[in-house]
């Protein structure tokens, strides 16, 4: 088969940062092309230059043997190519049906969209979607509107189509749902380009791997036949342990205690839940999202009201107490939505870096910040969590996704917590940093610190948990102790049952 | 679902402005049509005004220099008019190209220098108080006359064929033939007897609704001020978005400058007295939609000719206070509403590629 997409000597220099470093990327019709790397390896940026968004400084690109210059999207999706972006590119105030036709160049002047809804929907159905064209994008769940975006891509004419790390968001079962389209897109012969962090994954679905270390693309292998650990391997330039140590389990007195907790929500709302984590435990969270966990994170953080119960953090009563008055108790919290929640994009990194503690000694002093003290800070933990940045002057929306991830995680895990709430924490990131993430946590438990640990993936809170609590529309459907842990159990209390 | 509010609405003011129109007693039947009439006068300004804002802040950019881009525009159109002869046509096409002139300058430096808005923009108004007041003060002696738009019934009457039937000759110029009509008749003509702008007017409005919620052009203005990245990746070009927008509200704004000139026929120093400020209150108020920010011009307008009917009931009251009264209905409306419609996610904010 003759190759659809040939990626030549690809150079990108951003002011400080060479992101693409002479990259080669040569993809087969018809195939499913994985491209793996680590945090801020330059993977997304190698796609914007493709699909025209960036502009390569300098490099050569063959797309069904001829070569082309894209200066725009509107260039790329000429030329049949469809990008999903890390970061949705949906317009959240419009409908479905509008997003899906904003920009063509053929549409008519006045806009027929009834015409394109009823194709829209007949294309849905032909991947066994259904979605509404008259819904905004606001009301969809974020696998929906990955689903809208794929949809998009296609109806617009893509015939090589770019997944950048479409599984990150994903619940497991969609995870399932998104490769059947992706298989079926693949026997009508059209090619994927797929970016995952997720070495089964790709191992799974993708025919080939091609892997990007610091900015330079290594050779091209074939999925079949190769290992978790060689993948592992190439990405990060040295061997990478997939499994976590933990010290022995001594669980000390109560740090977290909810009684009986009631909220109204703004997502989702709490019924009657009770938990205890103790000193030296991580008590993992296992449930589908959108299950009360968003919830549950409000409500101990003090983000949602309580209706009804307790909440005691170190003995002391915080039901309903202000976001500061908890996260002075010395608890740190890891958001799941980290643009919403976790820092300000418009911001360096340094400021970003004390956006908990700037009114405390030594960060200001007679309201005055101490910049020399918190710069040096800030190099400390950008240091020490490897976030990959030309300096921390650089503003935080400028970071790579991962590299977010591990600023936010740094400024937490850094504040010497008694209690560490951390929602899905190794969302977007890579395998070297997944593992370092893991590796902190499990320290902060055998530190003698609770921990807990919001999370989808059922192997992470296996791996990682010392007790399971399972939740199922708002509720606690049980708490597991590490010889209860077994899958299928698990699984059936996740789908609401219990026996 | 939100228009069929206004709609509703809509109907039934219609239905009691005809009960009163029907049964009332004359005196008051003579009031209210006045009111209406000089209520949609006052809105008129302020509602094209307000559409082009529709416009712009849909893009994505706040323009508070609406009020100066106003002023400007009436004071070109009354110097423009008077060097046409008193032409209004003529005369306000030199306020559009003065108000489109400041446009271009608000446009290149919020958007291309990405400037902040709201700084620029009372800037800009700062701006334009002073070189209106300069220039009017240069020209004052000018012997200008202005001439005002024809009246519906002179242009109706024109009309071969059917023009004498929808109006009739009286002793100084035309009325409508709506007088005719039984019970009603008098009601209805003094709320029709508008000049010719006011039809054009109203009907451009709805058309340039149309524009935005069915058009190609108008998804992408409503796109390119929510997440105007997105709109980058699908192939718009943002920047031509925007200072389209921008232009084409600083023709409006100019215009709008323009009818006040022509309304009193006259110009004065800072004849816009906030007019411009009331039109941007008006598109929050009308939910960002060029229908609904004319109906809330509507009110502001009302509040204004509500000065004219408490005197026409003989009450009496201190001029100062009544002349606060729209003043006072744009911030009670406005603190009532913000916060309550969405706002374009990316309103104020510039656009930069990389
Ligand atoms: N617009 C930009 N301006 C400056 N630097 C940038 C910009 N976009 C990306 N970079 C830098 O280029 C490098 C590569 O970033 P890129 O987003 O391509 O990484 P990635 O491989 O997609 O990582 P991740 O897995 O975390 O998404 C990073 O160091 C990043 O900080
Ligand atoms: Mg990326």
């Amino acid at each position: 088969m003759a190759p659809i997409l040939e990626m030549k000597n690809i150079v990108k220099q951003f002011p400080g940062v060479l992101a693409n470093d002479n990259v080669n990327l040569t993809v087969e019709k018809g195939s499913i092309h994985a491209l793996m790397g680590e945090n801020g390896a330059g993977k997304s940026t190698l796609m914007n230059i493709l699909y025209g968004l960036y502009a390569p400084s300098s490099g050569q690109i063959l797309f069904n043997g001829q070569e082309i210059q894209i200066t725009s999207p509107k260039h790329a999706i000429e030329h049949g190519i469809g990008m999903v972006h890390q970061h949705f590119m949906l317009i959240p105030a419009l409908s479905v049906i509008e997003n899906v036709i904003l920009g063509r160049p053929e549409n008519k002047k006045v806009l027929d969209l009834k015409t394109d809804a009823e194709a829209f929907v007949a294309l849905g159905a032909r991947y066994s979607m259904k979605i509404d064209p008259y819904e905004l994008i606001e009301n969809l769940t974020v696998g929906q509107q990955q689903r809208v975006e794929i949809l998009k891509s296609i109806y617009r004419g893509a015939e090589l189509l770019i997944l950048d790390e479409p599984t990150a968001v994903l619940t497991p079962q969609e995870v399932t749902e998104l490769f059947k389209i992706m298989t079926q897109l693949k026997e009508e012969g059209k090619t994927i380009i797929f970016i995952s962090h997720k070495l089964k994954e790709v191992l799974t679905i993708c025919d080939t791997i091609t892997v990007l270390r610091l900015g330079k693309s290594q050779p091209s292998v074939p999925s079949a036949g190769t290992t978790r650990e060689e993948l592992a391997e190439m990405m990060v330039g040295r061997k990478v342990f997939l499994n976590v140590d933990k010290g022995p389990y001594n669980p000390g007195e109560s740090v977290l205690k909810m009684e009986n907790v009631f909220t109204k929500g703004i997502h989702g709302a709490l019924n009657d839940v009770s938990l205890d984590i103790r000193k030296g435990e991580i008590l993992g969270i296992a449930g589908v999202d959108g299950n009360g966990q968003d919830a549950l994170i409000e409500s101990i953080t003090g983000l949602d009201k309580v209706t009804q119960g307790h909440i005691f953090i170190k003995g002391n009563d915080m039901t309903n107490a202000t976001p500061r008055q908890v996260l002075e108790q010395k608890v740190s919290h890891i958001p799941a939505d980290r643009h919403k929640r976790g820092m300000v994009s418009t911001m360096s990194i340094k400021e970003n870096m004390i956006l908990i503690s700037y009114y405390k000694e030594p960060y200001q002093k007679f309201g005055f910040l101490n910049w020399k003290f918190i710069e040096e800070t800030s190099e400390e933990i950008v240091k020490r969590f490897k976030v990959k940045t030309p300096n921390i002057q650089e503003l935080g929306g400028k970071l790579s996704g991962g590299n977010q991830q591990k600023m936010v995680l740094g400024r937490e895990l850094s504040r010497d917590p008694d209690l560490c709430i951390a929602a899905h924490p190794v969302r977007g990131l890579d395998i070297g940093a997944t593992e370092y993430v893991h590796e902190c946590l499990v320290a902060e438990r055998d530190k003698g610190n609770a921990v807990l640990l919001v999370s989808t993936e059922l192997d992470e809170v296996l791996t990682l948990a010392d007790r399971i609590a399972v939740m199922y529309e708002g509720r606690i459907m049980g708490i597991l102790e590490k010889e209860e842990f077994d899958i299928t159990r698990i699984g059936m209390m996740m789908a609401g049952q219990n026996q | 679902m939100k228009q069929k509010k206004g709609l509703i609405i809509g109907i039934i003011v219609l239905v009691v402005l005809l009960a009163v129109g029907f049964f009332a007693p004359d005196n008051i039947k003579n009031t209210l049509a006045s009111f209406i009439a000089q209520d949609l006068r006052i809105a008129l300004p302020l509602a094209i005004a307000a559409a082009g804002l529709v416009y712009e802040q849909r893009s994505g950019i706040l323009n508070l220099g609406a009020e100066g881009m106003m002023l400007t525009g009436a004071l070109f159109t009354w110097i423009g008019t008077s060097l046409f002869g008193g032409n209004p046509w003529l005369g306000i096409l030199v306020g559009m190209s003065s108000s489109l002139i400041m446009a271009l300058l608000f446009g290149f430096l919020v958007i291309t220098l990405r400037s902040n808005q709201t700084v620029i923009g009372i800037s800009i108004n700062i701006l334009a108080l002073g070189l209106t007041s300069t220039i009017y003060r240069v020209v004052q002696t000018m012997n200008i006359t202005v001439n005002a738009f024809p009246s519906i019934s002179d242009v109706l009457s024109k009309i071969p064929g059917i023009g004498a039937a929808l109006t009739n000759e009286v002793p100084n110029g035309t009325e409508l033939a709506l007088t005719q009509i039984p019970v009603i008749g008098n009601f209805l003509t003094t709320i029709f007897s508008q000049n010719i702008m006011m039809y054009i007017g109203i009907v451009f409005i709805f058309f340039l609704n149309y524009v935005l919620f069915k058009t190609d052009l108008g998804l992408k203005v409503r796109a390119v001020g929510e997440y105007p990245k997105a709109c980058d990746t699908t192939g718009i070009n943002v920047f031509k978005i925007r200072y389209g927008a921008v232009l084409f509200s600083g023709l409006l704004t100019g215009f709008a400058g323009g009818l006040l000139v022509l309304d009193i026929k006259t110009f004065v120093e800072n004849v816009t007295a906030g007019k411009g400020f009331i039109a941007v209150a008006a598109v929050i108020f009308g939910k960002y939609t060029p229908i609904g920010a004319f109906g809330a011009s509507l009110v502001f307008g009302g509040a204004q000719a509500i000065q004219y009917l408490i005197q026409a009931v003989g009450l009496k009251a201190p001029s100062d206070l009544m002349n606060m009264i729209p003043y006072v209905v744009t911030v009670v409306a406005l603190a009532g509403f913000i916060g309550k419609t969405h706002v374009p996610a990316a309103l104020t904010v510039p656009y930069t590629k990389e």
